[in-house]
């Protein structure tokens, strides 16, 4: 049923944001039905993501496998190549609730970990992946999770960070609005992740409200830090 | 948190400086207790600690953070680190010793040190006295990746040693 050889190369990531998706026994399939063109262009309908030590792993199954899958997970016959809309709005939601969940995954296998930089490195790199397979609705997702309050300032701020040094043009705006809506946050390890992360993603528009932030700023340490924010955001 | 100018200085590279000195946690910390987090930064592979000597005046600091660096994965980040003066290194009967580092940026490498056979003790008093007089700060990224390209104009980078990684971000051919 999956063929062994990985397909990575053949699909764009790019072109995989804002796809449905839906997940059976730890696999991750993302419709294709709704472009043709990467369908043409993997040789089958669908694409299987794995899941394994966090990262996702795109893979092709055969098109008759996986339209007998998608059967059977409906629970009626097999979908038409172009399916109607409730069955898209079922797909979308099912989507948007299994993304929540693969992120809460991520944050949770690093919960515990004592960051330093390889962990940092590492961290990163899987935000990364998860990000440019999923492309917007995932950065919607992440600032849910953390106004949730489910998850530690520590990681937090570490997944702030991180989503300023993430080379995606196709979520910088996303991630930008998400890093400025928490540079006052009430905690200051958050507000530091916030800082650094703008200053990573190197986005000048923030150098105003960043220098208004250093006039408010209490904590002598954190004043410092965003000085040094400052100081990158106005180097070319 | 003092320093003071008279003497050279010991750098301790530290994951986030704002942890050592973090207002969230004084709700629940007494007075002089640290917050078990910054256990991470003491870390002492065969007992001993990687600490790195700085000039009284601090002319060498850009150029250690940058030969640290050099061995990075090469992601964007900012270098959080403490000084702590010798003078206090002195105090509690520390030995540095010269142990030449292996980073890439070579002509720096003979600015490390290691402080051997340590007990738990004595990295946890470190730690108090790092906390107590050491002053802690952050180096921004495009400095330290300023100094790296300008390190790779002269020569003086030694790239055999360098991650792929880091060399893409400095704009280094493999």
């Amino acid at each position: 049923m999956v063929t062994a050889e990985y397909e990575a190369s053949t699909l764009d990531e790019y072109q995989l944001a804002n796809l449905p998706q839906i997940e059976h026994r730890g696999y991750y399939y993302f419709l294709l039905q709704d472009n043709p063109r990467i369908a043409a262009q993997s040789g089958s309908i669908f694409l299987l993501i794995q899941t394994l030590y966090n990262y996702l792993f795109p893979v092709n199954i055969d098109a008759e496998s996986a339209t007998g899958f998608i059967a059977s997970y409906f629970g009626h016959k097999a979908e038409p190549l172009l399916p109607d809309e409730t069955t898209y709005e079922q797909n979308t939601l099912f989507s948007d609730l299994q993304l929540e969940q693969n992120t809460l995954n991520i944050f949770d296998s690093y919960q515990h970990e004592e960051f330093d930089a390889d962990i940092a490195y590492e961290f990163t790199n899987t935000l990364a992946i998860l990000i440019r397979a999923n492309g917007k609705p995932i950065i919607r997702i992440i600032n849910n999770l953390i106004k949730k309050f489910d998850l530690s300032n520590d990681i937090i701020s570490e997944t702030l960070k991180a989503l300023g040094r993430i080379e995606n043009e196709n979520t910088k705006e996303e991630r930008y609005q998400l890093l400025m809506g928490l540079i006052k946050d009430d905690s200051a390890i958050i507000r530091d992740g916030a800082v650094s992360g703008l200053s990573f993603l190197d986005d000048r528009r923030a150098l105003p409200q960043i220098r208004m932030l250093f006039e408010t700023e209490a904590v002598p340490i954190l004043k410092s830090n965003i000085k040094v924010a400052i100081r990158s955001l106005e180097t070319y | 948190m003092k320093h003071t100018n008279e003497m050279p200085y010991f750098l301790r590279a530290i994951h986030s400086n704002i942890e050592w000195d973090n207002p969230d946690y004084r709700s629940w910390l007494q007075e002089n207790e640290l917050p078990s987090c910054i256990v991470r930064d003491l870390r002492a592979d065969d007992n001993a600690l990687s600490l790195w000597e700085i000039s009284d005046n601090q002319s060498n600091l850009l150029d250690i953070i940058a030969a640290f660096v050099s061995m990075s994965n090469g992601i964007k980040d900012d270098f959080d680190y403490a000084l702590l003066s010798t003078h206090y290194i002195n105090e509690i009967n520390f030995m540095p010793l010269r142990k030449p580092a292996r980073t890439a940026y070579t002509n720096f490498n003979h600015y490390h040190r290691d402080v051997p056979n340590l007990s738990v003790n004595q990295v946890v008093y470190f730690a108090y006295l790092l906390s107590r007089h050491g002053k802690f700060d952050r180096m921004g990224w495009k400095e330290i990746e300023a100094r790296l390209k300008e390190a790779h104009t002269r020569g003086q980078l030694d790239l055999k040693k360098m991650k792929p990684q880091l060399k893409k971000q400095l704009g280094i051919p493999e």
